[in-house]
């Protein structure tokens, strides 16, 4: 069976039979550039606005250290780590901290599939000429990640930026890939202040 | 007057004079290409399908630590009071919608970019060699030569700026399109270009987060 068309939604049709439909003859809308369409909860077109940006934590660690017993000293390969201090750590859950030396303290973190922004700070006494590079490791695929960075002798930033597009769980850590001299390892009362981030973008 | 010959926008009826009319035939609709997740957002003029943004933080990071010796940037012979401080950077990522990066000719060497209105925090870490005990400090600026952030300093000799934060994290309101640019301040015995090597290549880097 068909049926005269007469109007659609008070759209009559011109003389060709074709009737012009658009969204606010469907619903009342009144957009400005960059809203967004969606629905209400009676299921009509709606506008709405894009979600404020968010940038989340995934992983968050600000702390210093409290003490260290041993006597080693920085060397290439020495992955960074800190004294575990809950109460200053934050983890969505998704994110695996463990070992990266030594026994109950955090060097190593483990993050699922995603794309992630790492900001990290570390600071640590040196001796008086001494200074290392650090730099983001990749322990699951042997890549490194960021800028490389400077810690001791020479005031220097001490601050790493990368970027990680993450196919699969891949393990991380902040690695040591050059020393210049001697240079002490989190000493007694000179307390390591250690800031690292992990930020979730997908 | 009716009809039983129609379209509705561009849906035809079929034999049994049926007409299926999907959100693309609405005249103020344009969809191209679309994909899972998009949603339609107001050109100004149209409905048109784009992925969504504004849920996740946009970024632009340029530094990441590859390897190319600072001579390559610039044919200066030093790093002068007020000169461009240049990153290395292949592949920088850039998620800042209508934001650009400007690189020195044909090479990898980034000399400043550009970033639509909005707010901003912006970072940077950066790193010379010295020709001996000194200090050499770094600000973001916009292309009238404005200091729009907050000082870092670097070195071993930092008696006139004692104290300065060796990194820069400074949260700035842009309300058009400006290009930002990192500028040396005060060198003390920074090394010259020549003999830079690859240390701001591979131990800079600057970071916009649009929030």
């Amino acid at each position: 069976m068909t049926h005269l068309m007469k109007s659609i939604n008070t759209n009559t049709p011109n003389r060709a039979g074709d009737i012009t439909l658009n969204t606010s003859d469907i619903d009342t809308l009144s957009p400005s550039s960059g809203d967004l369409l969606g629905v209400d909860a009676s299921g009509d077109f709606a506008i709405t606005q894009k979600g404020a940006a968010t940038l989340p934590i995934a992983f968050s660690a600000d702390l210093r250290n409290t003490s260290w017993s041993g006597t080693a000293n920085y060397y290439v390969n020495f992955p960074l780590d800190y004294r575990n201090a809950s109460a200053t750590i934050y983890n969505d859950g998704t994110v695996t901290p463990s070992k990266g030396i030594y026994n109950n303290w955090t060097g190593t973190w483990q993050l699922g599939a995603g794309e992630y922004i790492v900001h990290a700070r570390w600071s640590s006494r040196s001796n008086a000429s001494g200074r290392i590079l650090f730099r983001l490791y990749n322990t699951t695929d042997s890549t490194y990640h960021g800028n490389y960075t400077r810690l001791g002798k020479g005031r220097a930033s001490c601050t790493v930026h990368a970027y990680l597009n993450l196919s699969g769980t891949k393990s991380f850590q902040f690695r040591v890939t050059d020393y210049t001299s001697q240079v002490q390892y989190m000493t007694r009362n000179y307390l390591p202040a250690v800031h690292v981030k992990f930020y979730r973008l997908s | 007057m009716s009809h039983n010959q129609f379209k509705v926008g561009t849906a035809e009826p079929d034999l049994d004079g049926d007409v299926t009319v999907s959100i693309s035939n609405l005249s103020d609709v344009t969809v191209t290409s679309p994909s899972a997740g998009q949603v339609l957002e107001w050109s100004g003029s149209a409905w048109t399908n784009q992925a969504v943004s504004g849920g996740t933080a946009q970024f632009m990071l340029v530094g990441q630590g590859e390897s190319n010796a600072y001579s390559n940037a610039t044919t200066a012979t030093n790093i002068t009071d007020g000169a461009t401080l240049y990153l290395y950077d292949t592949s920088p990522v850039n998620t800042i919608s209508g934001a650009t990066i400007s690189k020195v000719g044909s090479t990898d060497w980034v000399q400043s970019v550009t970033l639509p209105a909005g707010n901003y925090i912006m970072m940077a870490t950066y790193a010379v060699e010295f020709s001996a005990t000194g200090d050499m400090s770094f600000h973001f600026q916009d292309s009238s030569n404005n200091v729009i952030s907050g000082l870092g300093a670097i070195g071993e000799n930092l008696t006139a700026i004692e104290n300065s934060s060796g990194y820069i994290q400074s949260y700035r309101q842009f309300s058009s399109s400006t290009t930002v640019k990192l500028c040396c301040e005060l060198p003390d015995n920074v090394d010259t270009v020549a003999n830079q090597g690859n240390t701001p290549s591979e131990q800079s880097s600057i970071m916009f987060w649009k929030v």
